[in-house]
């Protein structure tokens, strides 16, 4: 150790090179795994599963449809599990459409969506 | 190559310090801008998540609404919360003879606020062609008349005639049933929704900036007048030329003493009142769409204009020239003064298909007589509902209803009371129901459509 003090020549080129390498490289897996814990999800998923809730709550409010829902949907190979939940009340529809990742059972995006239910002439 | 690379490596030059610095810096670059894209692209997909989710929130809090106003709620302004831990905000003001519903969605830190104009659903009368409601005389069709869809009058019902020097009408104008009803009324517009407004207008005049020159001119430069005061007093004319504008949350009104004119391809699409002692003239190219105008003399609309807002007049509305009218826009005319010599009333003679529903009230001054009229000339056509609480001259072609007092034909020196000439109206190719302005109903319940939808994000 004292010997190492005394020394006068620093780290060689080829040890600092490598030592930033494997810093980088730790350093890259930890940013991994901090955005595993407090992201959550990936830019892949959040899009699929906004475009899939999205596109079941206008089905929804088009169509009138008022039917509960509890299903998987594969998209680019990715499971999803959505689940459409309607209350009536007074004459409304309150959706509440919900998309999880289906592996984990992990919440990406819920919308929630009212619409007056039409009354039958 | 390796052996060169170790070669240098091994070099004792200093220029090999350089190198590994440069490699250093090539990886450092890489990947602070592998991390900062990662992070951009996942704030950028969780704010349009954020979004999203509030403009769904905003869209509920009109349904919400409406469902309360069917439920003859009427005083709307509330707050609650959601099942996803949203907020929804919602407000109702009146807007001409309709109601503005305000809904703001809030989600995390996005915040969408949408603007309805909710009008009412058309009553089963606007299912039919043409109603005519003054009993004390038969309708009676002459020239080439074509009605298809039904038809309502009086117990006096509807017959054909033979005006001047001309045939009797075929016995093949009419496919659809005639109704005789023993009292008929023509659906008179909320005067509580237009009090409303009217009232809503005065305190916003009474809040208002007067501007400092007796005239305004607004052009493209002039986007930011309403950045200090929502509401500006003009003390004489105001001129808008070239000038653009939008903006779909906020009310701005513009009060003018003077006259307006809105010329040279403006663009004002906005939830912008212009309330003005004088005529107003929509003239060359331009495009206004969502916004009332409301003047104590006339409307003119000529040209290219294109029109899809709220006109409310006392004297006269005239649409002429080549310009355009879209779905859902509203010409209101609400007579006052019977001195005035010339007959007062809408007047549509553009060479184009107008979308719009036209209203003519009753005169307020004595509402038992009728001179007031809507008159379609014969290169105009329209589609959408004519309601007139006084007369109708309709000499053009109609897709939609006609539901009126009674119908006007003049060849002089011969007045023809409650008769039509080459009338031609067409339900039947309509085949939606156009939202109407809101009427006084006896009907406990009206029910309330949406007529347009804009979103602004905050």
């Amino acid at each position: 150790m004292k010997k190492h003090i005394n020394n006068n020549f620093g780290f060689s080129i080829i040890e600092v090179l490598i030592g930033a390498i494997v810093f980088m490289i730790g350093f890259s897996l930890l940013i991994t795994m901090l955005n595993n814990v407090f992201v959550k999800f990936s830019t892949k998923e959040m899009k699929q599963a906004s475009d899939i809730a999205s596109e079941q709550m206008y089905y929804s409010l088009y169509s009138h449809n008022t039917n509960n829902l509890d299903t998987i949907i594969v998209k680019s190979g990715i499971s999803y599990k959505l689940i459409k939940n309607i209350k009536n009340e007074n004459n409304l529809a309150k959706v509440t459409i919900s998309v999880a990742r289906a592996k984990t059972n992990k919440e990406i995006i819920k919308l929630y969506n009212e619409f007056i239910i039409p009354q039958k002439q | 190559m390796t052996l060169s690379v170790f070669k240098q490596l091994n070099n004792q030059n200093g220029s090999i310090l350089v190198t590994v610095l440069t490699v250093l810096s090539i990886l450092l670059t890489i990947f602070v801008f592998a991390l900062t894209y990662t992070l951009t692209r996942y704030s950028v997909h969780t704010k349009d998540k954020n979004m999203l989710i509030a403009t769904h929130l905003s869209e509920a809090g009109i349904q919400n609404g409406v469902n309360k106003l069917n439920q003859n709620i009427f005083t709307l302004n509330y707050k609650y919360k959601t099942l996803n831990d949203g907020v929804i905000k919602v407000s109702k003001k009146y807007w001409g003879p309709y109601y503005l519903i305000s809904s703001t969605g809030q989600f995390a830190n996005q915040k969408i606020i949408t603007t309805s104009i909710i009008g009412s659903y058309p009553d089963s009368i606007f299912l039919d062609a043409v109603t005519v409601c003054d009993e004390r005389y038969p309708f009676i069709v002459a020239g080439n008349t074509q009605i298809y869809g039904d038809v309502n009058t009086g117990f006096l019902g509807m017959e054909t005639g033979r005006i001047r020097g001309e045939a009797v009408t075929s016995k093949q104008y009419h496919q659809g049933k005639i109704n005789i009803h023993q009292s008929l009324s023509t659906p008179q517009i909320d005067t509580t929704a237009l009090d409303g407004y009217f009232n809503s207008v005065l305190s916003r005049k009474t809040n208002c900036k007067t501007f400092e020159s007796a005239s305004m001119y607004l052009n493209h430069s002039s986007e930011n007048i309403f950045e200090k005061t929502n509401s500006i007093e003009i003390e004489n004319n105001l001129e808008m030329n070239n000038f653009s504008y939008e903006s779909n949350s906020n009310i701005h009104s513009l009060f003018v003493n003077g006259s307006v004119e809105i010329k040279n391809s403006s663009h004002v699409s906005s939830l912008l009142e212009i309330v003005s002692e004088g005529a107003i003239y929509l003239k060359d190219s331009s495009v206004i769409d969502n916004l009332i105008l409301y003047s104590k003399d006339s409307i003119i609309i000529e040209d290219n204009v294109t029109f899809s807002g709220i006109a409310i007049a006392h004297n006269k509305i005239i649409v002429k020239d080549k310009a355009k009218l879209l779905y859902p826009s509203t010409l209101l005319l609400l007579p006052k003064d019977m001195s005035v010599d010339s007959d007062n009333g809408i007047f549509l003679e553009s060479n184009n298909q107008l979308e719009t529903v036209c209203y003519l009230a009753k005169n307020q001054d004595d509402s038992t007589y009728m001179k007031d009229v809507i008159y379609l000339d014969t290169l105009t056509s329209v589609v959408g509902a004519i309601i007139s609480n006084q007369l109708v001259d309709i000499r053009g072609k109609v897709y939609g209803s006609i539901v009126t007092e009674r119908f006007k034909f003049e060849q002089p020196p011969t007045t023809y009371v409650n008769w039509a000439k080459d009338l031609y109206v067409n339900r039947v190719l309509v085949d939606y129901n156009f939202g109407l302005p809101l009427f006084q109903s006896n009907t406990s319940s009206q029910r309330h459509i949406i007529l347009r939808e804009d979103k602004e994000s905050l």
